[in-house]
C-alpha cells in the first residue's frame, strides 16, 4: 500500500516511510546492478595501469565508488627487492607460487571491497595474459556474483611501448637504484617472459562468450564483444574518447561580476570593471600560451560570454556549464539566505556536495550535468573553459581525483587561470593569477564541520568515493635548479590547490608525457615546464 | 578588444531563446556602409547541447568560419538584407575556400556521410532509419538516401535476381546510374538544404563503389564514416527476409516461397563480389564500426570526431529483442486542478483513483521484468507508490522547468508576463522560460534516458507532460515544430512497441477522468509561418518525414501475412483488455498527434 512520502532535507528526495522509517528509493538506474570487476589483460607497459586509474577516477567521479587493485603492488609488497626480471620466468617456480598468491590476495581484497565496503566496481590491475589466470578471475566472479569486463590493450608500436616504459616504468619503486638504461634492459627482458604465455582475448572461439573491449594501437580500434549492461556501455564509451595526445586544458571562471561585488549568489549580471580588465588581460594571456587551435567554451551566462568575447575568438556555449541553480536563494547574498532560510543555510554546511537548493540543484546535480562536458573536454585537444565557481570545481575535481566532501570546497579563486596538463598517471596543475584584483567568493568548510561528517557520505553507495589509496608513489627523478628559476621568473606560481598541503618536498619532472602511450617525438622540448607538485591524496 | 566594446556588442538576449547574440559588423565584406546584423549561428550540429555562436569581428575570424557557416549563413543574409546580399554571398564563398578551417571540422560543420555496407538483408536500412530518427531528435539534421528507391524508380519493374548478377553489364550500368544520382542528391542535400547528416543507405559491397564514394566525399570535403552490417547467421537473415523484404514493391505479385527463393539468389550475386571492410591493410585508414551479428561484436576504427562517436554509442546501445515501453504522466495533480503549471503538488483524490487503475493495468498485463522509472517529483512518486513494485527516480525525468513561471496558470502568466506568453506561442520549441527551460533543453537532458530506454526491456515510465512528449517525439519522429503540441492527456498510457522500421502505438485510456491540461496550437498562428524559419535554422531537429517513404503496391491477393500488422491509417486498436477501455473519441483527438508515418510501414517488420 502506498507509503507517506517524506522529503529528505538535504537532497530533496521523497522519500517513502514505512511506519515512520523512511527506506530509501534506489535513485539511479545502474545501481541496480551486481557489482562488476573489470579486469585489465595485456603485456606490461600497454598502458594498462593508465586505463585503470582513468576509469577509477571516472567512475569515482561520476558517482560509482571505484577501485584499483594493483597486484603489482602486492607484489612489491611481499617481495621487497626485486632484482632483475628472472622473476618474472615461467620457469622461476617459487617465484609463480609468490605471484599467484599476490593476485589471490588481491582478489580476496576485491571481494571485501565489493561486498562489505559497497564498492560498486573494482578494477583487477594485472597482467592477466593466461587463459589459466582469467578462468580463475571469471571463476571467482560467479561464485561471488560479480559481473566480469574484461579491458585487454594491445599495442605493437615498438615506439609506444619505449615511450611508455621510459615514463613510467625505469621510475618505478622496482628499479630505485639502477640507471636507466639498465632498467630498460631489465624491463624488456620482463615483457618478452610474459610475452611467452601470453594468450590474447579470442573473440573468435575461446572467448566468444565473454564481455571485453579490446583496445587496440592506443585507441586506434577498439573491438567491443557483449556488452552486458549500463555500466559496460558508459565504460566502453568512455575509453572510445580519450586519448593520449599532449595538451593542455586551461579552466577559469568569468571576470569579477556586479553580483560578485555585491556578494550575491547566481543571477546574471554583467562584467564589473575589474572584471573586463580581467577579460583583457586573458586575451593578453591566451595570446601569450600561443597555442595552436585553441578552443574555448563559455557557459550561456552573461557575465562567461562578456569574457570570452574580449578574447576575440571563436567561442561556443554550452548550457551545461551553467552555474549551479540556486533555486530560491538566486541573486541573494549569504546573509539574506541565512535570514530568510536559516534552515536550508545550515543544511548546506552539513553536506553540501548533496545539498540541493529548494528547486535547485546540488552538486551532486552538477556532476551529472558536466559529464557531456567532461566527455568532450577528454576528445579535445586545447580547450579554455570560462565558467563558474561550482562548475569549476566540478572540473577540477575530475581531473584531480577529488572526493565528493572535498569538491564543493575547493578553491577557484576569480582572475585566476588553471593550466591542467596530464602527466603520466595523473594531471599537472600551474596555477597562473592574472594580477587583476577581485573580491573573494570563496566560503570555506565551517570550522565545527571540517571533520566528522565523512560517515554519512560513506554510507550511501552512490557517493563519488575517490580513489586515494591507489598508490601515487612520489618520484624524483634530478632536480633542475635552472628550470625552477627560469618558472618563478616568469611569475607563473604552482602550488597545490587543496588546503591540506602536500608535505613532502615538491616533486620534480622534466619528463612530462602521459603515460608511455605519448608521441615520442616531444621528448625533445619537454622540460620547458615549470615543476609542479603532484596531486597528491594523504 | 577594449572593455566598453564588449560592452557594446554584447546584445540582450534573444527574446525567444535566451541565448546572448552578437552584431555582425557587415563592413568586413566591403559595403558600402556598415549594416549590422544579428547573426544566430546554430549549435554545431554535432550536438544539441552544444549553442555556437560565431563571432563576426575581424576579418580573420570570419575567414576562418565562413566555409561552414555559408549555407546558413546565405539564407540568413538573403532572408535579413533582401536581394543585396547576393552578391556579397558569392564573395564569400571563394575566400571561405581559400582556408579550411580545422576548428569548425570538429563541430560537424563539415556535413558527414554516413555509409551503409553489407549484403542485402543484414538490417542496412534498420539501421539507417533508427540512427536517422535518434539524430534528427538530437537535433543533427539527417536524411536517408536509399539506393533501392532510386533503382527501383529507374526500373520500374523487377524481374528476377538476374539484375543483380554482376555479369549483367546493362543492369550495372543501371545501378550505377542510379548511385551517381543519389550521391547528386546527397550533395544538394549536405550543400543547399541545411542537412548536416546524409545516410547513404545501398550495399556498397565492392571497392570500386567505395572508392567512387570516397572520390565524392572528397571532393566535397564531407567527412565519411562507413557502418558494416555482418551476419552469418541463417536463422537471422531468413526472418529478417521474410519480415521485410518479401513484401518489397520489388515481389508485388509473388508467392512467399518464390520470393524467398529469389532473394537468396539475390544475396548470393552480392556475395560474388563483396569485399568487406579490412581494418588491417586496405581500409585500416578509414572510421568505420561493424556490427557484427546483430550487435553481439562491434569492431570500432578511428572514429575521427563527436558525432560519429555518438553514433557509435548510440549503434552499442540499441537492441531488438522485442520490449515495450509505456509512458504515462503521473496522476492528475492538485496543481492540475488549479491550472496551475509545474510546482510540486500532491496528487488529487482522482489522482489517486488513477495510480490504483495503474496497478490494476500493470497487473493485467502481467509484464515480466517491468522497470517503473519516475522523475523525482511528489506526483510520480506517489503514482509509483500506488503500484507496489520497486521503481526508480531520476531527476532528468522532472517536468519542464517553468522558471518564473512555475506554479502560476496560464492567466497569472498572460497577465504578468505577456510578452513571454506570447514569445511561447511564437516557437514553443526553442522558447526557454525566464530562468528556466524549453522544449530543446528538456530533449538534450533526456537523451540518457532514450539511450537507457534502447537498452531496457519493458519499462513503464511516469513522468510528466512536456516530458513525454519529447520521449514520444522519439519514438514516433516528430519534428521540433509537432512536438510541443503532442496529445499526452493525463490517465492515459501509451504502449509503444518497436515493429519493423517503426514504432506501434497503443493508448489505454484508464477510466478515471482528469482535468484536460492541452493547450493546442495557437489558431491564427499558422505553423506554416514558421516552417521555413525553423528549416533555416539548421539545429531544429526535422523530422525525417520527407525521407524515402516506398509507396508499396500490395496486390489484393498478397496483403502482408504479418501478424504484426496494424490497421492502416489509424491507431492499432487492441481488443478492448478487461478493464481498460480505448476512448474512441480521444483515438480521434489523437490521430493528429499520433499516427503512423505510413501505415505500410509499419508492415515490415525487421526482427534479428
Amino acid at each position: 500500500m502506498p507509503r507517506e512520502l517524506t522529503q529528505n532535507r538535504i537532497q530533496k528526495i521523497w522519500i517513502p516511510s514505512k511506519d515512520g522509517k523512511p527506506s530509501m528509493p534506489r535513485t539511479c538506474p545502474h545501481l541496480a546492478n551486481p557489482p562488476t570487476v573489470i579486469v585489465m589483460v595485456g603485456l606490461p607497459a600497454r598502458g594498462k595501469t593508465y586505463i585503470s586509474r582513468k576509469l577509477t577516477r571516472y567512475l569515482n567521479w561520476i558517482g560509482i565508488p571505484t577501485k584499483v587493485f594493483n597486484v603489482g603492488e602486492y607484489r612489491r609488497e611481499a617481495v621487497k627487492h626485486y632484482s632483475t626480471y628472472d622473476f618474472f620466468k615461467s620457469d622461476n617456480e617459487d617465484a609463480v607460487k609468490i605471484r599467484q598468491q599476490c593476485a589471490l590476495a588481491a582478489l580476496r581484497d576485491v571481494k571485501t571491497y565489493l561486498t562489505e565496503e559497497e564498492g560498486q566496481v573494482a578494477v583487477f590491475d594485472a597482467t592477466n595474459t593466461t587463459r589459466e589466470r582469467r578462468d580463475m578471475i571469471l571463476e571467482f566472479g560467479a561464485v561471488n556474483g560479480f559481473k566480469i569486463f574484461f579491458i585487454e590493450s594491445v599495442c605493437d608500436d615498438p615506439n609506444v611501448i619505449a615511450c611508455n616504459i621510459l615514463e613510467v616504468k625505469v621510475s618505478s619503486p622496482d628499479y630505485q637504484d639502477c640507471n636507466k638504461t639498465d632498467a630498460m634492459e631489465d624491463f624488456k627482458k620482463r615483457i618478452e617472459c610474459y610475452r611467452i604465455n601470453y594468450q590474447p582475448l579470442d573473440p573468435d572461439r575461446y572467448d566468444k562468450n565473454l564481455s571485453f573491449i579490446k583496445v587496440i594501437d592506443v585507441g586506434r580500434r577498439f573491438l567491443v564483444n557483449r556488452i552486458q549492461d549500463h555500466i559496460q556501455s558508459r565504460i566502453v564509451y568512455y575509453l572510445m574518447n580519450i586519448h593520449v595526445q599532449p595538451r593542455s586544458i586551461y579552466l577559469c571562471r568569468h571576470g569579477e561580476s556586479q553580483h560578485n561585488l555585491q556578494g550575491r549568489l547566481g543571477g546574471d549580471s554583467g562584467l564589473s570593471t575589474r572584471g573586463r580588465k580581467f577579460a583583457g588581460a586573458l586575451a593578453k594571456f591566451v595570446e601569450e600560451q600561443n597555442l595552436k587551435d585553441l578552443k574555448v567554451w563559455t557557459s550561456q551566462m552573461r557575465r562567461s560570454i562578456q569574457t570570452a568575447e574580449a578574447l576575440n575568438v571563436p567561442y561556443e556555449q554550452w548550457k551545461a556549464l551553467n552555474e549551479i541553480d540556486g533555486g530560491v536563494c538566486e541573486e541573494m547574498t549569504y546573509e539574506e539566505v541565512r535570514e530568510r532560510f536559516p534552515d536550508e543555510f545550515a543544511l548546506r554546511d552539513q553536506d553540501k556536495y548533496y545539498y540541493r537548493y529548494p528547486s535547485g540543484e546540488s552538486y551532486q546535480d552538477l556532476v551529472q550535468r558536466v559529464e557531456p562536458v567532461i566527455m568532450e573536454l577528454e576528445r579535445q585537444e586545447n580547450v579554455l573553459v570560462v565558467c563558474h565557481q561550482a562548475v569549476m570545481r566540478c572540473l577540477l575535481a575530475y581531473f584531480l581525483d577529488k572526493s565528493a566532501d572535498e569538491m564543493p570546497y575547493l578553491k577557484c579563486p576569480l582572475h585566476t587561470v588553471l593550466k591542467l596538463t596530464p602527466v603520466a598517471y595523473g594531471c599537472k596543475v600551474e596555477s597562473i593569477s592574472l594580477n587583476v584584483e577581485a573580491v573573494n567568493t570563496h566560503r570555506d568548510r565551517p570550522e565545527e564541520l571540517k571533520r566528522g561528517q565523512s560517515t554519512l557520505i560513506r554510507r550511501n553507495s552512490v557517493t563519488p568515493l575517490t580513489s586515494p589509496e591507489p598508490n601515487k608513489k612520489p618520484r624524483i627523478e634530478g632536480l633542475d635548479d635552472t628550470i625552477v628559476r627560469e618558472v618563478t621568473q616568469s611569475g607563473h606560481r604552482c602550488y597545490s590547490l587543496s588546503h591540506e598541503m602536500n608535505p613532502t618536498p615538491p616533486v620534480i619532472h622534466v619528463q612530462m608525457d602521459t603515460v608511455g602511450l605519448a608521441n615520442p617525438a616531444r621528448y625533445g622540448n619537454c622540460p620547458t615546464s615549470c615543476f609542479h607538485w603532484f596531486w597528491k591524496r594523504l | 578588444m577594449e572593455g566598453h566594446q564588449v560592452q557594446n556588442r554584447l546584445r540582450q538576449q534573444h527574446p525567444a531563446q535566451r541565448h546572448y547574440t552578437w552584431r555582425w559588423v557587415r563592413n568586413e565584406i566591403r559595403t558600402p556602409e556598415v549594416q549590422e546584423t544579428t547573426i544566430r549561428k546554430p549549435p554545431s550540429v554535432t550536438d544539441c547541447c552544444l549553442r555556437v555562436h560565431y563571432v563576426f569581428t575581424a576579418g580573420r575570424v570570419s575567414e576562418r568560419v565562413i566555409k561552414s557557416v555559408r549555407f546558413s549563413m546565405s539564407a540568413w543574409v538573403q532572408q535579413e538584407a533582401g536581394p543585396t546580399s547576393s552578391a556579397e554571398d558569392t564573395k564569400l564563398e571563394p575566400r571561405g575556400q581559400e582556408k579550411k578551417c580545422s576548428w569548425a571540422s570538429y563541430m560537424t560543420n563539415s556535413p558527414t556521410m554516413i555509409v551503409m555496407i553489407g549484403l542485402p538483408a543484414r538490417g542496412k536500412t534498420y539501421m539507417s532509419k533508427k540512427l536517422t530518427r535518434y539524430l534528427n531528435w538530437i537535433g543533427v539534421p539527417t536524411k536517408v538516401f536509399n539506393l533501392g528507391v532510386y533503382r527501383r524508380e529507374a526500373v520500374k519493374a523487377y524481374k528476377s535476381y538476374d539484375f543483380f548478377r554482376h555479369d549483367n553489364e546493362e543492369a550495372m550500368k543501371i545501378r550505377k546510374q542510379c548511385a551517381l544520382v543519389a550521391l547528386e542528391d546527397v550533395k544538394t542535400y549536405l550543400n543547399e538544404e541545411g542537412g548536416q547528416i546524409a545516410v547513404f543507405d545501398a550495399t556498397n559491397t565492392t571497392r570500386e563503389r567505395r572508392d567512387l564514394i570516397l572520390d565524392f566525399i572528397q571532393e566535397n570535403a564531407y567527412k565519411v564514416f562507413f557502418v558494416e552490417s555482418v551476419c552469418d547467421d541463417p536463422e537471422v537473415i531468413a526472418a529478417n527476409i521474410l519480415d521485410v523484404k518479401v513484401s518489397s514493391p520489388d515481389y508485388p505479385e509473388t508467392h512467399r516461397e518464390r520470393v524467398m527463393d529469389d532473394f537468396l539468389k539475390r544475396i548470393e550475386c552480392y556475395k560474388v563480389t563483396y569485399q568487406p571492410l579490412d581494418p588491417d591493410e586496405y581500409d585500416k585508414d578509414l572510421s568505420f564500426i561493424k556490427v557484427m551479428n546483430v550487435g553481439r561484436r562491434y569492431l570500432v576504427n578511428r572514429v575521427q570526431d563527436y558525432i560519429q562517436s555518438k553514433i557509435v554509442y548510440y549503434l552499442m546501445n540499441i537492441h531488438v529483442h522485442s520490449h515495450s515501453i509505456y509512458l504515462c504522466r503521473h496522476g492528475e495533480s492538485e496543481h492540475n486542478v488549479q491550472g496551475r503549471i509545474g510546482g510540486d503538488s500532491e496528487l488529487s483524490p482522482r489522482g489517486r483513483q488513477f495510480a490504483s487503475a495503474l496497478r490494476e493495468f500493470i497487473e493485467e498485463h502481467k509484464l515480466s521484468d517491468l522497470k517503473v522509472w519516475t522523475s523525482q517529483l511528489r506526483r510520480t512518486i506517489q503514482t509509483a507508490e500506488e503500484l507496489g513494485v520497486p521503481y526508480e527516480q531520476w531527476k532528468i525525468l522532472n517536468e519542464i522547468d517553468a522558471g518564473v513561471c512555475e506554479e502560476m496558470t496560464y492567466e497569472m502568466i498572460q497577465n504578468t508576463f505577456p510578452e513571454e506568453f506570447a514569445l511561447r506561442d511564437q516557437d514553443k520549441y526553442h522558447y526557454r522560460y525566464p530562468g528556466g527551460e524549453s522544449y530543446q533543453d528538456l530533449v538534450q537532458r533526456l537523451e540518457p534516458v532514450i539511450m537507457e530506454l534502447e537498452r531496457q526491456g519493458n519499462v513503464l515510465v511516469i513522468c510528466h507532460q512536456a516530458v513525454m512528449r519529447c520521449l514520444l517525439a522519439y519514438f514516433l519522429d516528430k519534428s521540433g515544430d509537432d512536438l510541443p503540441y503532442l496529445k499526452c492527456p493525463l490517465h492515459t498510457v501509451m504502449k509503444l512497441t518497436p515493429v519493423a522500421y517503426g514504432c506501434k502505438v497503443e493508448m489505454f485510456y484508464l477510466n478515471v477522468e482528469a482535468v484536460n491540461t492541452h493547450r493546442d496550437r495557437p489558431l491564427g498562428k499558422v505553423r506554416r509561418d514558421s516552417a521555413p524559419l525553423l528549416r533555416r535554422n539548421s539545429y531544429t531537429p526535422l523530422s525525417s518525414h520527407d525521407q524515402v517513404k516506398r509507396p508499396r503496391l500490395y496486390s489484393a491477393g498478397n496483403r502482408p501475412w504479418l501478424p504484426l500488422t496494424p490497421s492502416p491509417t489509424t491507431l492499432h486498436i487492441p481488443d478492448s483488455p478487461d478493464g481498460a477501455l480505448l476512448l474512441q473519441q480521444s483515438q480521434d483527438s489523437l490521430r493528429e498527434g499520433i499516427n503512423f508515418d505510413c501505415p505500410d510501414e509499419a508492415n515490415d517488420c525487421f526482427r534479428f
